[in-house]
């Protein structure tokens, strides 16, 4: 058993409607810790997990979960580890706490409920890298406490009709979160909620709609209850380019060739050229 | 070999260009010129397969009719084509990009020029110029259509461009658009085509030296 330095405040999740509280409440406690190289990686294939709780520390899980709910608790200070998750109608949990500077990378295939819940301290720095990939109606919620600085970058592949990304996040320190979005079918995309302190955050939503059909519907809220926050936000829906396509077919690609290569490039972060 | 037979185009209802009828084989330089808005880069386009626009007569590559085909099938069977403002497209590694569609290595200082870079983003002008030249060269095609290679280039790097093209003209076909006498004084073209309200009139170097000293007036 071990203590998390981190509570949330359970109670808080209620509210906010992301799942059921008890079911993340362990009587197991599956230790990952490892404090050596991040290269380092632990793989578990695991089904029909329930109440099971992991703690990463430097290190790297791929999970398979069917059914059930699991939590993974990660420790970051100074460190940086990843959860590659293949879920199916199941609820995960992932909390992150951050002292130092630290990076998280969450890659999942899911159909059902996915939350992380943050606790950046303030002087802290967390980079949080999420690569999404929506297989049925599923939600990705994203809650808690940032004193430091938060960076999170989502990329996400809205496959089926319904996808939410829900973010609320109270804010002292400095966040910026961008979300960008490949739409095959149709996507809703709603509330984001910066509430207390003197905080400065900034959200970018880029939406890019890949099918002849494909609809997104954006939602934005920014809920300030402080005069002392500054916050800037920005959305943008393009349907993927004509003249793009034009161009890699004239290159020999086949016309789904070139959408995906340019959806693929779509979702990178700038800066990241491989 | 391309061959237009009797070729029209239109978009949206309006007609661009009229019965035009040429060939160019591989090592042969035609030179396609015209005043500004005359139809230049929509005969290029249209050749390239872009579905914007109505194309009656037939567009042949080596004998095939290609007017139903669409244009990665038109690059597969060796056909070129060299965009005049080519576009940016963000996150696409060029490097990676390069490797996808060349028939050969990619040279040294093509790839220094490339590294880390997304495809066509953030280069200037004349840079995205050499690049379509290069990509030319890596694809090495039997038909190249190039809209203005010039345009934006200096003096050098026009003479440089000219010279990948007199090299790769041993086994390949080039139709060039271009406004600029620049070219001619590096590129001696086989024919010369030039485009005037809709209709192309063919000849040969003299005629570009018409239109070098008379302008486009005097061929009306």
């Amino acid at each position: 058993m071990f203590d998390s330095p981190f509570h949330y405040n359970y109670t808080r999740l209620n509210e906010l409607k992301i799942g059921k509280p008890a079911e993340f409440n362990t009587t197991a406690v599956i230790e990952t810790r490892r404090s050596v190289k991040t290269t380092d990686s632990l793989v578990l294939k695991q089904k029909k997990l329930r109440g099971r709780r992991f703690l990463l520390q430097n290190s790297k899980i791929s999970s398979t979960l069917k059914g059930g709910a699991t939590s993974y608790f990660v420790n970051a200070i100074g460190s940086h580890s990843s959860l590659d998750l293949e879920m199916s109608n199941a609820s995960c949990l992932v909390e992150i706490n951050c002292k130092g500077k630290s990076r998280f990378d969450l890659k999942q295939r899911f159909s059902g409920i996915s939350s992380l819940v943050v606790n950046v301290e303030k002087n802290s720095e967390l980079e949080i890298n999420i690569f999404s990939k929506s297989e049925g109606d599923s939600v990705l919620n994203i809650v808690g406490v940032n004193a430091g600085v938060l960076t999170i970058f989502i990329s996400n592949l809205a496959l089926k009709k319904h996808s939410d990304v829900i973010l609320n996040i109270e804010n002292t320190g400095s966040a910026a979160v961008t979300l960008k979005s490949v739409v095959f079918e149709s996507l809703g995309l709603k509330g984001m909620d910066f509430l207390k302190g003197s905080g400065r955050g900034r959200t970018t939503v880029k939406t890019l709609l890949v099918g002849e059909d494909s609809t997104a519907s954006i939602l934005p809220s920014a809920v300030i209850q402080d005069e002392r926050q500054f916050f800037s936000h920005s959305a943008s829906v393009e349907r993927i380019s004509e003249s793009q396509v034009f161009y890699l077919q004239t290159r020999s690609f086949k016309k789904q060739e070139a959408e995906k290569v340019i959806w693929q490039g779509f979702l990178k972060k700038s800066g990241d050229y491989e | 070999m391309l061959e237009l037979k009797k070729v029209s185009v239109s978009v949206k209802g309006r007609i661009l260009i009229e019965n035009a009828s040429f060939k160019v084989r591989a090592g042969e330089i035609h030179f396609l010129m015209g005043p500004n808005g005359s139809g230049k880069s929509s005969l290029a386009m249209s050749i390239a397969g872009k579905k914007d626009y109505l194309v009656e007569g037939d567009i042949l590559l080596d004998g095939k009719k290609i007017n139903n085909l669409p244009p990665d099938e038109r690059a597969k069977m060796g056909l070129f084509t060299g965009f005049q403002n080519p576009v940016e497209i963000p996150g696409v590694n060029y490097e990676t990009f390069l490797d996808r569609i060349s028939k050969k290595p990619v040279e040294k200082d093509v790839l220094s020029m490339v590294k880390n870079r997304n495809l066509n983003e953030g280069f200037s002008g004349g840079e995205k110029k050499k690049l379509e030249i290069s990509q030319m060269l890596l694809m090495n095609p039997k038909i190249a259509v190039l809209d203005e290679p010039d345009s934006g280039l200096d003096v050098d790097a026009i003479n440089r461009i000219s010279k990948s093209i007199l090299t790769q003209s041993k086994t390949t076909g080039f139709l060039i658009i271009t406004h600029y006498d620049r070219l001619l004084k590096f590129i001696e073209p086989d024919f010369v085509h030039v485009m005037i309200n809709g209709k192309i009139k063919t000849g040969r170097l003299s005629l570009a030296r018409k239109i070098q000293n008379n302008g486009f007036k005097g061929l009306k």
